[in-house]
């Protein structure tokens, strides 16, 4: 074995690539959080499911093809193992195994669209992508597959997850290795010896440099592309398995650009796109660099839209450093260079201008408290309303520093988001949790060394936390309902918007309603699931229109949904002879909605973000706060 | 009248390569005038220069009399000379008249805006000028080869060309579509056009041009009307002195027929819907080397490739050893015992990312593993055996394939197939782009596979390596096999004609003696 790969030098550049971003990642180190042992474990638990991708993405890319669905083959492998464990109850290898069949179909799919029918690769996969992606929308029937079973009443019971989940998810008998991280170094392993000891390996490489030379050599290229396919979907079906497990539920819309991540772990790795030269130590040392990269932005609580584009510019400058320029063609470019060099510098500086947060409160008189503040995501007006609460609030303690992190609507993103937090040792932590079930388990470490922890709007289970800020959606929703039912005659019919029906406060919402309405003598005609988002609300809204000539009442769980509504109902020109009401009531949205006669009414669901900074207080000067504080809300009704 | 276009003394060098020297020639208004010669003359070169296609030259160009000197070929065309390329230069997807103005949109009115009605004007003249009705916008692709060429000359006829240069525009038509270009021909020539023509063909070299130049070995040999040139004196100026010296090849015993083809069909690759290559039938033993000789065009490349499985849609039977071949396949020949050294190793050849091991154990790869798993010290030392008898001069054998000279490159390729221990050997072309010593290995290599008791079958692009190594020529023709001469009765005379078509010849269906 003379050498491990015929060229050593790109793997050097990579090596020299990771060592670059763990020296920066050695001066941004937050507060020495980026040594902690804990930070490398994490990250390598979080960057191994893209490490399994990247693995088989690299096979594919030798070829010279790409894969684009192995985000979508990693959502319905999430769902289809779910379903098979927790609702079929199959045992554990079974489950495993025909999932594992299932990303193979998918993969023979793919290839023989390639292979056969000589499709190009990105269109080939493109479609599967897509395809893929609705089978598991379909076979989960649109909802998280979870521990979490409906009962008959509405409410749902959580059962135990198998313990193959937890075996998955864990860490590898006694050591503070993850399984994943151990699975995704097998697999590497695997994959290593399949490219450089195996036939099928060598003519891979063949492929991917001269197709034509290779089949003239008499290499069977179409079976072999359908063998890197199928082995890509695989792999994509593992990682699925794993994350399945990580986030105990199968989510339908899991996965989602997990391909492009994979991409570009193989693309600054330094394998050639275009076919014929690469391999896996290449990748693994890819993985590790943006795993770093992740990390270190992550830790030093950089938001999100400044954090892609330093990825982007990282991926460019990756790339140009591996294509090993020399420094004659450098300058021959250099007119170039100076251009898109001044173009990447301002879009960074203008992203910076317009990210920048305001400084957190002066250095005051006395210790600066650090509070860690996780928000779901930023994409609902009302969280963004949350936040701007909190900042807020905060402003008038100097002494009070707080930490905003996004997690992007990501159960795992936030997940890691505590487990940075709780390694940073913070003074407080403010959590507005995306689901109850992954999120339980970080939560909990945390309140149990010691830091407390609100929870705000929506629940996690069990009790270990400071306390649990919520306005109570159960009386909003009833208070809804009974104004409907005191300023509506008998037989009005209702247009039920629904927000995301596997969180609480949807649920709550949706009871509270019925309640409200109970004996008005109304008529449900449709109800649609909107998820909380306008442009969802609106679709729904226009099918609801399209079904139903008379609609009298429209009640959106939200106000972006009843204003979606609104507009759709606008679109043909009925929106007059419709009322709409939401919940929300943000000064600047529901509220102005209102004034304008657009709602006839909005229910205000406070934030709760200066109520948690209140409690924060507390619970630092050591005073009990109860476990749960429920907010008051106050009703707005428009002229009529 | 004097002459509209001369060339004096050019001269062309690729790299140590001289492809012109000293070629002085002259093209008069109102004539057609063709160029002939063997494969490597020149020609190509020559016309590519007065086109304006190669820049870097010797030599001068006039036009009118004014010493021109071409930036490219639009400047070529704005002075009226303009070729027709033999692949065509259309783009396929765009339409009539988006190929005609390609790169000359700012020609015809304001510059940045595309001037449609401008360009139909001067395109429908130019149509109509062939006769040719088609619709502007439809992409080229879906016409004819004869048609798509017609839209090539109605390109130089909107642009006022004055010289007009074809290379080998027949080569794609059939008989009705070759009368009709050579009407238009003619009705051009009357217009006061020159006509610059390049073909192999013999039968149109006596129907319809006024002269003849003859290149040879980059020279110009003479330019004569065609009245004065009598059809042996013709071949004798493409030929020259007949080569003489030791022969290439050491007789050896010849053994039991290893491949018989039947019938073997080819069709045209471009889509055209003609056969490359028409039912040509031979067989070859052990021991024999079968030469396949003719000029560009022939099919004796396609015919090779076809027989490996490298084109669609061939059809025939071939034998291997007595076994039927299942299908053409490159799998399915490997398998039987066939090997094909492809005539372009850049593109059919090399992997180039790949080092020179694993080029040359690709297609023996399950000869050196156990059920999938390669035995990398077999590998090692059957790629070292065999660089050994092919005298590789290299860097290692794990270093890249593309550091090697083109000799050695080729050497690699013809390694990979011996690897895999074939009974019948094609090769396309084996010594093209190979240096004098690599050359000699090669034809050594030969000698010690047909010892061995291999059949081989080859072209060349030098017929006199093909005497020196063949036991018997094939000449093909436009795909059909119009001559077949064993070693001593094929002389020069006699492949060349056959090559272009002159059919008075004996034996002309191949047999097996």
């Amino acid at each position: 074995m003379k050498t491990l790969f015929r060229d050593i030098t790109p793997a050097l550049r990579a090596l020299a690539a990771l060592a670059l971003v763990v020296g920066l990642g050695c001066v941004f180190n937050a507060g020495g959080s980026f040594f902690k042992p804990d930070t490398h474990t994490d990250m390598l638990r979080h960057i191994s499911r893209f490490g399994i991708l990247a693995c088989g993405m690299t096979l594919v890319i030798i070829t010279g093809g790409i894969d684009l669905s192995v985000g979508s083959v990693l959502g319905l492998a999430a769902v289809c193992f779910s379903l098979f464990t927790m609702h079929y109850q199959w045992p554990s290898w079974l489950a495993i195994v025909t999932t594992l069949g299932i990303g193979a179909a998918a993969g023979s799919v793919s290839g023989l669209l390639t292979a056969r029918f000589r499709l190009q690769p990105f269109i080939a996969t493109l479609a599967a992508m897509v395809f893929a992606r609705g089978m598991a929308k379909a076979v989960s029937g649109g909802q998280k597959i979870s521990t979490a079973v409906q009962l008959a009443d509405g409410r749902y019971s959580y059962r135990e997850a198998p313990p193959i989940f937890a075996l998955l998810s864990g860490r590898f008998f006694g050591t503070d290795i993850f399984v994943v991280t151990i699975l995704f170094v097998l697999v590497a392993a695997l994959c290593w010896v399949a490219l450089n000891k195996l036939v099928i390996g060598r003519h891979w490489f063949a492929i991917g440099g001269n197709e034509e030379a290779a089949r003239l050599s008499g290499v069977p290229v179409v079976s072999r592309k359908v063998a890197v396919y199928v082995i890509s979907a695989v792999l994509a079906a593992l990682a699925g398995i794993c994350q399945a497990a990580d986030e105990l539920q199968g989510d339908p819309e899991a996965g989602a650009g997990y391909e492009l991540t994979a991409i570009a772990i193989v693309v600054i790795g330094g394998s050639n796109l275009m076919g014929g030269r690469g391999g896996i130590l290449l990748t693994l040392l890819g993985t590790l660099t943006i795993g770093y990269v992740e990390k270190i932005l992550s830790l030093n609580a950089v938001t999100d839209a400044y954090r892609l584009m330093i990825t982007g510019v990282i991926i460019v400058f990756a790339v140009l450093f591996q294509g090993g320029w020399k420094m004659a063609e450098f300058l021959r470019a250099r007119r170039h260079v100076v251009l898109t060099a001044t173009l990447l510098t301002l879009g960074l500086a203008l992203g910076w201008l317009a990210v920048r947060s305001r400084p957190p409160g002066a250095v005051g008189h006395g210790r600066i408290y650090v509070v860690g503040m996780s928000q779901c995501n930023l994409g609902e007006p009302w969280r963004v309303q949350m936040n701007e609460d909190i900042r807020r609030a905060a402003e008038k303690h100097p002494n009070l520093r707080v930490i905003f992190k996004d997690a992007q609507n990501d159960a795992l993103i936030q997940r890691a988001q505590i487990e940075e937090f709780l390694s940073a040792q913070v003074d407080a932590i403010i959590v507005s949790p995306k689901e109850a079930a992954p999120l339980t388990p970080p939560i909990r470490r945390a309140y149990e060394s010691g830091i407390p922890v609100i929870v705000l709007d929506r629940q996690i289970l069990g009790d270990s936390y400071t306390t649990y800020i919520s306005a109570d959606n159960e009386k909003i929703g009833e208070a809804a309902g009974r104004w409907a039912a005191q300023n509506f005659p008998l037989g009005t019919k209702i247009v039920e918007l629904k927000g995301l029906m596997t969180s609480t406060p949807a649920q709550q919402r949706h009871s509270g309603f019925r309640r409200g309405i109970e004996g008005a003598g109304f008529e449900i005609i449709f109800e649609a699931d909107m998820k909380w988002l306008e442009p969802n609300a609106r679709q729904e809204m226009a099918s609801a229109l399209a079904r139903f000539p008379r609609i009298d009442l429209v009640y959106a769980h939200n106000d972006p949904g009843a204003h979606g509504a609104w507009l759709a109902a606008r679109a043909v020109g009925r929106e007059k002879e419709i009322r709409f009401i939401g919940i929300d009531a943000l000064p600047q949205e529901g509220q102005v909605y209102v004034q304008k006669g657009i709602l006839a009414a909005s229910f205000e669901y406070p934030t709760g973000g200066e109520q948690a900074i209140e409690a924060v207080l507390k619970a630092l000067r050591g005073e009990s706060l109860p476990k749960q504080i429920l907010l008051p809300s106050r009703a707005f009704i428009g002229k009529k | 009248m004097p002459p509209f276009l001369q060339a004096r003394n050019i001269g062309k060098k690729f790299g140590p390569v001289t492809v012109l020297q000293e070629v002085s020639f002259d093209v008069r208004r109102g004539e057609i005038h063709v160029v002939v010669g063997e494969n490597g003359a020149g020609k190509s070169t020559l016309m590519r220069i007065l086109s304006g296609v190669y820049t870097d030259y010797e030599g001068t160009l006039a036009v009118a009399g004014e010493t021109v000197r071409f930036r490219s070929p639009l400047d070529a065309a704005r002075h009226g000379i303009s070729m027709v390329h033999q692949e065509l230069s259309l783009v396929p997807q765009l339409g009539a008249l988006d190929n005609i103005f390609l790169g000359r949109e700012r020609g015809v009115g304001r510059p940045r805006w595309l001037n449609r009605g401008g360009q139909i004007e001067r395109a429908q003249q130019a149509l109509a000028r062939l006769g040719l009705d088609v619709d502007w916008e439809t992409p080229v692709e879906q016409f004819s080869m004869a048609v798509r060429q017609l839209i090539e000359i109605a390109k130089c006829l909107a642009f006022d060309a004055q010289v007009l240069i074809l290379d080998e525009p027949t080569s794609a038509l059939d008989k009705t579509e070759v009368q009709r270009l050579e009407e238009l021909l003619r009705s051009l020539r009357q217009d006061g056009k020159a006509i610059l023509y390049i073909t192999h063909k013999m039968e149109e070299i006596y129907r319809l041009p006024d002269r003849i130049t003859v290149l040879r070995d980059g020279k110009h040999i003479c330019t004569e009307p065609v009245s004065a040139l009598s059809e042996t004196q013709l071949i004798s100026a493409m030929i020259g002195r007949e080569w003489s010296g030791a022969s290439l090849r050491q007789p050896c015993a010849i053994g039991p027929t290893r491949l018989v083809v039947r019938d073997v069909c080819v069709p045209d690759p471009l889509g055209s819907g003609r056969r490359i290559v028409d039912a040509v039938s031979f067989e070859v033993r052990a021991g024999e080397v079968l030469g396949i000789a003719g000029l560009e065009g022939s099919g004796n490349h396609e015919l090779l490739l076809g027989l490996f499985g490298g084109l669609p849609g061939v059809s025939g039977t071939v034998h291997v050893d007595g076994n039927l071949l299942g299908e053409f396949s490159p799998a399915e020949c490997r398998r039987a015992g066939m090997a094909l050294l492809p005539n372009d190793r850049k593109a059919k050849g090399l992997v180039a990312d790949m080092s020179i091991l694993h080029n040359m154990t690709l297609a023996a790869l399950d000869a050196m593993s156990l059920r999938g798993w390669i035995r990398q010290r077999i590998e090692v030392r059957e790629g070292e055996t065999m660089a050994g008898r092919l005298a590789l001069r290299h860097s290692g054998l794990h270093s890249a394939v593309s550091q090697l000279s083109g000799g050695n490159q080729q050497k690699v390729v013809l390694a990979r197939w011996l690897l895999s221990r074939p009974s019948v050997f094609l090769l396309d072309d084996p010594t093209r782009g190979v240096d004098i010593a690599a050359k000699q290995e090669i034809y050594r290599l030969i000698n010690e596979c047909t010892a061995q008791g291999m059949a081989i079958v080859m072209t060349s692009s030098e017929t006199p390596e093909l005497r020196g190594l063949a036991d018997r020529i094939l000449v093909l023709h436009r795909g059909r096999i119009t001559g077949c001469f064993p070693r001593d009765e094929a002389t020069q005379e006699r492949i060349l004609a056959a090559a272009m078509g002159v059919g008075a010849m004996p034996s002309m269906e191949s047999k097996s003696s």
